[in-house]
C-alpha cells in the first residue's frame, strides 16, 4: 500500500502510456473506432467552421485586392482558352459521332450523374506528416465511411468534376474526417488514359503521390492523365486523379514508378463534393 | 482542488487549449511562413506545463492530444501519447528550471517540437508507415522549431496579460 502511495504518479504515468499505446495499436488496425465527442465535438466543429470561414474571407479579400491587376490578363487568356476548347470539343464530337459505339459511350458518360452532398472544409491538419481535413457534413447528411470526396463545379445540368480529393475516413453526426490523396494511408487504383494500363497510386509522408503499374511492362510518360479505375469498388471509375509528373525506374529496373501531380491544389480547398453511394 | 493549481486556473488553461486547437486547425492554415505553420497547441502546452507540474502538464497534454485524435485523425491515441509525454516531462522538470527566464521557454518549445516529430517518426515507423521519405520534412521541421521557439515568448506574454485581465494567478 505504501509502495502504491509513494509511486502513485509514476504508476499513473506509465499506465497512461500503456493504455495509449494499446489504443494506437487497436485503432491503427481498425479494431477500434475513433472517439466521438458527441455534443462537445459538434460544438468544436461549429467553432472551427466559424474561424475557418473568417480566415478564408480575410485571405480571399487580401488576395482579391492584390490580384486585381492580374485578373484582366487572366480574363483574356481564359477567353482564348474557351475558344480553343470549344473548337476541340467540336472536332472530338465529330469523330465520336462517326462511330456508334463511341457515341453510345459518350452519351452514357454525359448523362452520368452522382448523388452528392456539398461540404465546407472546417479544419485542416497542418502537421507535416499527414494530409487530412474535416468537413461540416456527417451521418445526418447521408455521408458514410469510404464515400469519395472530389472538387467540382456545379453547372445547370450536373456537377463537373475537377479532380479527386480523397475519401471519408470517419464520420460523426455533423462532421466527417477526410483523408486526401497525398496521405500515406490513401491508396487508389488508377487507369492511365493514354494506354488503359492500371495500377495503384499512394500518397506519402512528404506529400508526394507515387504509384506503379500492375503490368511490369506497362509504360507511361510525363503528362499522361490518370483516372480512377474502379477496381476494388471503393472509388467510382473515371474520377480524375492527376497527371504523371515523372517516371522513374525502380532499383531492380524492371518496373516503373510514377510520380503524380494531383489534379487539385490541396492547399486551396474550401467547398468539396462528397459522392454518396 | 488540484495540488499546486487552483480550479479556476485549470479551467482557464483548458479553455485556452481548446481555443488554441480551434485556431491551429482552422485559422492558422491561412497564416503560414515559408509554407510552415507554427504549432500554437504545442506552444500553449509548453507554457502551461512550465508554469505547473507533471500531473497538470500531462493532463493538459492529454486533453490537447485527444482533441487532435478525435477531431482530425483516425488513429486514436497518437497525438494523445505525444502531447501527454511532452506535458508530463516538461511539467516534471520545470521545477528545476528558471521559470522567469524567457529563454528557457524558447528552449523548451524548440526541443519539444523536435521531440514531437521524433516521436511521430518512431510511432509511424512501428505502424509500418513508409517513413523513408521523412527526411524531406527536415527543412519544414527546422523552420517550425525556430518559429515555435520565437513565438512562445509572445504567447507567454499574452498569456500573462490574459491571466491578469481574468484575475487568474499565473
Amino acid at each position: 500500500m505504501n509502495f502504491l502511495k509513494r509511486h502513485f504518479k509514476k504508476i499513473l504515468f506509465f499506465l497512461t502510456i500503456f493504455i495509449l499505446i494499446i489504443m494506437i495499436g487497436l485503432s491503427s488496425i481498425g479494431r477500434m473506432e475513433g472517439a466521438d465527442l458527441g455534443f462537445f465535438g459538434n460544438f468544436i466543429a461549429g467553432l472551427q467552421k466559424l474561424t475557418y470561414k473568417t480566415g478564408g474571407t480575410f485571405t480571399n479579400s487580401f488576395y482579391s485586392v492584390q490580384e486585381i491587376v492580374k485578373m484582366r490578363e487572366e480574363n483574356i487568356m481564359l477567353t482564348e482558352n474557351v475558344y480553343k476548347l470549344r473548337d476541340q470539343v467540336r472536332m472530338l464530337e465529330n469523330i465520336v459521332n462517326k462511330s456508334d459505339a463511341l457515341k453510345t459511350e459518350y452519351e452514357m458518360r454525359k448523362s452520368l450523374s452522382y448523388d452528392y452532398v456539398v461540404g465546407q472544409v472546417i479544419a485542416v491538419d497542418n502537421s507535416n506528416w499527414f494530409s487530412r481535413f474535416t468537413v461540416d457534413r456527417g451521418e445526418n447528411d447521408g455521408i458514410r465511411q469510404n464515400d469519395i470526396v472530389i472538387q467540382a463545379v456545379k453547372t445547370d445540368d450536373n456537377i463537373v468534376q475537377i479532380g479527386l480529393l480523397g475519401i471519408v475516413a470517419e464520420t460523426s453526426s455533423d462532421w466527417s474526417k477526410i483523408i486526401t490523396v497525398t496521405d500515406e494511408r490513401c491508396k487508389v487504383s488508377f487507369k492511365n488514359n493514354a494506354n488503359d494500363e492500371s495500377g495503384i497510386v499512394q500518397g506519402s509522408i512528404d506529400g508526394t503521390i507515387t504509384g506503379y503499374f500492375f503490368n511490369s511492362k506497362a509504360g507511361a510518360k510525363a503528362g499522361d492523365s490518370l483516372v480512377t479505375s474502379g477496381i476494388g469498388e471503393v472509388y467510382i471509375p473515371d474520377i480524375y486523379i492527376g497527371d504523371v509528373k515523372d517516371v522513374v525506374k525502380t532499383t531492380d529496373a524492371s518496373t516503373l514508378r510514377i510520380i503524380v501531380e494531383p489534379a487539385v491544389d490541396l492547399t486551396k480547398i474550401g467547398r468539396v463534393y462528397i459522392l454518396t453511394k | 482542488m488540484i495540488k499546486g493549481l487552483n480550479m479556476k486556473k485549470y479551467i482557464f488553461m483548458s479553455s485556452l487549449i481548446i481555443i488554441g486547437f480551434v485556431l491551429q486547425t482552422s485559422l492558422m492554415g491561412f497564416i503560414n511562413l515559408f509554407n510552415v505553420i507554427p504549432n500554437i497547441s504545442l506552444i500553449l502546452l509548453v507554457i502551461f506545463a512550465m508554469l505547473t507540474d507533471g500531473v497538470s502538464g500531462g493532463t493538459l497534454g492529454l486533453l490537447t492530444g485527444i482533441l487532435y485524435d478525435a477531431m482530425i485523425y483516425d488513429i486514436f491515441g497518437l497525438y494523445a501519447l505525444i502531447y501527454f509525454l511532452t506535458g508530463a516531462v516538461i511539467g516534471t522538470i520545470s521545477d528545476e528550471m528558471l521559470r522567469e527566464n524567457q529563454l528557457v521557454y524558447s528552449l523548451a518549445a524548440g526541443l519539444s517540437t523536435i521531440v514531437m516529430h521524433l516521436l511521430l517518426y518512431l510511432i509511424l515507423f512501428f505502424l509500418r508507415f513508409r517513413v523513408q521519405s521523412a527526411h524531406g520534412l527536415l527543412p519544414s521541421i527546422l523552420v517550425e522549431t525556430i518559429l515555435n521557439a520565437v513565438l512562445v515568448v509572445f504567447v507567454l506574454r499574452f498569456f500573462i496579460y490574459l491571466s491578469y485581465r481574468f484575475n487568474v494567478k499565473a
